[in-house]
C-alpha cells in the first residue's frame, strides 16, 4: 500500500531503499550518458584523455617555461595531470549534476521514479572518463620513472570520495537550478574561479604561508593532493584537511538529501 | 473486493498564471524577498498577496476497485491530467491523499526517455527500465516487443533514422507490454493515424479484460465508452459525476448540459425557447419508426428520424428548415435542409404547427456520438439560425456497423457506408457465351 501525501514523510532510510530499488534506472541512465556522448565521434571516447593531456601540456608550458616554476620532487607533467584528472571529474560531476533536473524535465514530467538518482547519473558516468584518465596517468608516470606504492590502492577511494562530494554539491544545486536558472549561469564562472584559487596546476608551496592552512584545508585540495600522494608519493594531504573535507561530503550529501526532498514533490511544477 | 485507487480529499493549489510567474522569478527574488520579510517582520501578507492562487483541482474523493477501468473525462484545464499526475507521484499534492495498492505504471506519453541518438535495441531497454520494468523482464519480452513494433530491420539502427511513425510503433510496443496492476494513461490515443489507434484500442481493451485497474483519461467519448465501465467527470478541478453508466455521463458531457437528462431530445419547454418573427421551434429530436425518441446507442443501420416540430408565424416560400451533422471530432459530415429535393418537391410550410421529418441516411454514418444542429434560413437572404449558433442540439450516437464484425471498432473515414458488392465472372461467362 502506497499513500501519497502532500508532505513526504518518508524517513531518509525509505529514500535510500528506493534509491536501491531505482539502480536498474540509474544503470540505463548512466549507459545512455556514455553511449550518447562520444557516439558519432571519430575517435569516440579517446576524447575523455584529450582533454587533460592537452592540459596538462598547455599549463606546463605556462608553468615551467615561461613562469619557470621552482621544480619539486614530482615531475610537473605529473602533479599537473593528477590534479586536472580530479579537478575536471569533480566539475563535470558538479555541473552536470546541477543541470541534470533541468536537462531530464521530459522524463520527471511523465513518469515517476526516485528523484535522487538524477544528479546521481553525472558522478557515476563521468567516473569512466576519469578511470580511463587515471589509467593514462599512471602509464605517463610510469613512462617518467616514477614508482607506484602500496598507496596507488587508495585511487579508487580517491575517486569514489570525488564522486561522492560532486554528488552532494549537485543534489544542493539540482532543485536550485530547476527553479532558479540563475545557478546554471553562475555554475561555470564560480568553478574556474574556484579551479584557479586551488592547488590544481600550480603547488600550495608557492602560496604566502599566512593563507597556505586555508588551502590545505580546502576540499578540492585535499582531493588533488591525495590523488597525487596515492599515486606518485609526494607529501599527504592534511589529516586536517582530509577531516574537513570528509566532514563537509557528509553535510553535502545530508543536506542536499533534505533540500532535495523538500523540493522533489513540486519541482515539476517549478521547473 | 479489493481497493485499489483510494483518493481522499484531494486537491492541488497551483499559482496562477505559474509557469510564466515562476520562470521570471530569479534567486534575486528569492533573496530580496526572504531579505525584506527578515527585516520588516512579519510582513510576509504583502508579498504573499502578490501571488494569486487557484485550485486546479479541489475535493476530489473515489475510490477504484480492483479491476475497474475507469475513464476520466472534462475539458481542458478541468484537472484530469493533475490528477494523474498525482496519482503516479509526479507532482505531490496540496492536500488530501491518495492510496494506491498495487504495483503503478504511469502512461502520460509515447517514448518517455527515448533518446535519438540510441538504436532501437538500446531505447527499448531505456524506455522500458523507466517506466518500471525489470531488465530481466524485458529482456524476456524483448522479441515479442520487436515483433509487435515491426522494425525487426531497423533494431540496432540508431532511433533518429526512423520515421516517426516508426518511432511512435517501437514505443508503443514497449508501453503494451507494461504489466502493472495499476495503468494511469494519458491521451495515448490522442497521436497517431486511425490504424494505430484503433491498434491502441485493441491492446487497451485486451488489458482491460485482463483484471487489470485502468484510468484512463481521454477526449474521445467512444472510446472512453467502449472500454471503461465507470466515468469520473471533472470540471474546474471538481469532480461532476461519477457514475457506471457511461453512456449517460459521456452524452451529457459532450452536450454540455449536466442538469438535462435526455439529450436525444430539445424540447421548447425545458430549454430556453428559440422564436423568431418566422417561427418558434418546439421541438428537435431523433426518433425511432414507432415515435420513441432515441436515446441509447443505435447501429448505423437502424431507422431513426430526424423530427422538427415548429409553428409558423409567417409562412414565406423561401423558409428552409434543416440540420448539420458533426461527429466527434468536430467534422461536419453533411448538412441537410428542407431545399434538398428539387424545386417542386420541397415539402409546403404552411403557417400553423407542423411537423418535419427527415429519416437519417441508413448504413452510412460510422461509429461515434453525433451532434445534430439544428438550422433556418430564408434562402439565399439571411440566416435565421446558423447550425454553429444553434443552441438547439442533440446527440445521436452510432453504436455497431452493418453487418460488419467490426463491432468494436471504428472503421477508418468520417462515414462508413454499407456498399453493395458485385462479383463477376468473365471467364465463365465467356464460356458460357461461347457455348451458346
Amino acid at each position: 500500500m502506497k499513500i501519497i501525501r502532500p508532505i513526504d514523510d518518508r524517513r531518509l532510510v525509505g529514500e535510500l531503499a528506493d534509491l536501491w530499488r531505482s539502480r536498474g534506472i540509474l544503470a540505463v541512465l548512466i549507459m545512455r550518458d556514455i553511449a550518447i556522448r562520444y557516439r558519432q565521434a571519430v575517435i569516440g571516447i579517446a576524447w575523455a584523455l584529450v582533454q587533460p593531456i592537452v592540459t596538462t601540456v598547455v599549463f606546463t608550458l605556462v608553468f615551467v617555461v615561461f613562469v619557470r616554476l621552482p621544480s619539486s620532487d614530482v615531475p610537473y607533467p605529473i602533479f599537473a595531470f593528477a590534479g586536472l584528472v580530479i579537478w575536471q571529474y569533480f566539475s563535470r560531476a558538479v555541473s552536470d549534476g546541477a543541470q541534470s533536473l533541468v536537462a531530464n524535465a521530459s522524463l520527471i514530467t511523465k513518469v515517476y521514479f526516485p528523484r535522487i538518482v538524477i544528479p546521481l547519473v553525472a558522478p557515476c558516468s563521468a567516473a569512466v572518463d576519469c578511470v580511463l584518465a587515471v589509467a593514462a596517468l599512471v602509464v605517463i608516470a610510469l613512462l617518467f620513472g616514477a614508482n607506484l606504492q602500496w598507496t596507488a590502492a587508495f585511487v579508487p577511494l580517491v575517486i569514489l570520495f570525488v564522486g561522492l562530494f560532486g554528488y552532494g554539491v549537485g543534489l544542493c544545486l539540482a532543485p536550485l537550478q530547476a527553479i532558479y536558472r540563475d545557478i546554471g549561469i553562475i555554475l561555470p564562472f564560480a568553478l574556474q574561479i574556484a579551479m584557479l584559487l586551488s592547488p590544481i596546476v600550480y603547488p600550495a608551496t608557492i602560496v604566502p604561508e599566512g593563507v597556505r592552512w586555508l588551502y590545505r584545508a580546502s576540499p578540492i585540495a585535499v582531493m588533488a593532493d591525495a590523488m597525487r600522494w596515492a599515486l606518485v608519493g609526494s607529501e599527504a594531504p592534511s589529516s586536517l584537511g582530509v577531516v574537513v573535507s570528509l566532514a563537509l561530503t557528509v553535510a553535502l550529501l545530508w543536506g542536499g538529501l533534505h533540500i532535495f526532498r523538500r523540493l522533489e514533490g513540486t519541482l515539476v511544477d517549478r521547473i | 473486493m479489493t481497493i485499489a485507487i483510494e483518493a481522499r480529499g484531494l486537491g492541488k493549489q497551483y499559482l496562477r498564471g505559474s509557469l510564466a510567474h515562476q520562470r521570471l522569478r530569479t534567486l534575486r527574488d528569492a533573496l530580496s524577498e526572504w531579505g525584506s520579510r527578515a527585516f520588516r517582520g512579519r510582513h510576509a501578507d504583502g508579498s504573499a498577496g502578490r501571488v494569486e492562487r487557484f485550485w486546479a483541482l479541489q475535493d476530489v474523493s473515489f475510490s477504484i476497485n480492483e479491476g475497474e477501468v475507469v475513464g476520466i473525462i472534462g475539458r481542458n484545464g478541468s484537472g484530469k491530467s493533475t490528477l494523474l499526475k498525482i496519482i503516479s507521484q509526479i507532482t505531490a499534492p496540496s492536500a488530501g491523499e491518495v492510496r494506491l495498492n498495487g504495483r503503478t505504471g504511469t502512461l502520460l506519453e509515447i517514448g518517455t526517455g527515448f533518446h535519438q541518438e540510441l538504436t532501437g535495441r538500446e531505447n527499448i531497454f531505456l524506455n522500458g527500465t523507466i517506466l518500471g520494468m525489470g531488465r530481466a523482464e524485458i529482456a524476456r519480452k524483448f522479441d515479442e516487443i520487436v515483433a509487435f513494433s515491426g522494425v525487426e530491420d531497423f533494431i540496432d539502427t540508431a532511433v533518429k533514422r526512423y520515421s516517426s511513425g516508426m518511432q511512435m510503433r517501437l514505443a508503443f510496443a514497449v508501453a503494451a507490454h507494461l504489466d502493472p496492476e495499476i495503468l494511469v494513461i494519458d491521451e495515448v490515443l490522442a497521436v497517431g493515424d486511425v490504424e494505430f489507434q484503433k491498434k491502441c484500442l485493441g491492446k487497451m481493451h485486451d488489458l482491460s479484460q485482463g483484471g487489470r485497474t485502468v484510468l484512463f483519461v481521454s477526449h474521445n467519448m467512444s472510446a472512453v465508452d467502449q472500454l471503461c465501465g465507470r466515468v469520473i467527470w471533472l470540471d474546474n478541478g471538481r469532480l461532476v459525476e461519477d457514475s457506471s453508466d457511461t453512456y449517460a455521463v459521456t452524452s451529457r458531457y459532450l452536450f454540455g448540459r449536466k442538469e438535462q437528462r435526455k439529450t436525444a431530445e430539445w424540447r421548447a419547454s425545458i430549454d430556453e425557447g428559440m422564436e423568431n418573427e418566422f417561427f418558434t421551434l418546439r421541438w428537435f429530436r431523433v426518433r425511432d419508426e414507432q415515435g420513441a425518441t432515441i436515446d441509447t446507442p443505435i447501429r448505423n443501420n437502424e431507422t431513426a428520424v430526424v423530427e422538427i416540430g415548429l409553428s409558423v408565424r409567417k409562412p414565406d416560400p423561401a423558409l428552409t428548415f434543416g440540420y448539420a451533422l458533426t461527429n466527434e471530432a468536430g467534422v461536419c459530415v453533411y448538412w441537410t435542409s428542407t431545399e434538398d429535393a428539387g424545386y417542386g418537391h420541397r415539402p409546403q410550410i404552411t403557417a400553423g404547427n407542423i411537423i418535419l421529418t427527415s429519416v437519417l441516411p441508413c448504413g452510412l454514418l460510422n461509429q461515434g456520438v453525433f451532434r445534430l444542429d439544428f438550422m433556418s434560413a430564408i434562402r439565399a437572404r439571411q440566416w435565421l439560425v446558423h447550425p454553429n449558433e444553434s443552441r438547439s442540439s442533440v446527440l445521436l450516437r452510432i453504436s455497431g456497423l452493418a453487418e460488419s464484425q467490426y463491432l468494436r471498432n471504428t472503421w477508418p473515414g468520417v462515414i462508413a457506408p454499407a456498399l453493395r458488392w458485385n462479383v463477376e465472372h468473365p471467364a465463365t461467362t465467356e464460356a458460357q457465351n461461347a457455348s451458346v
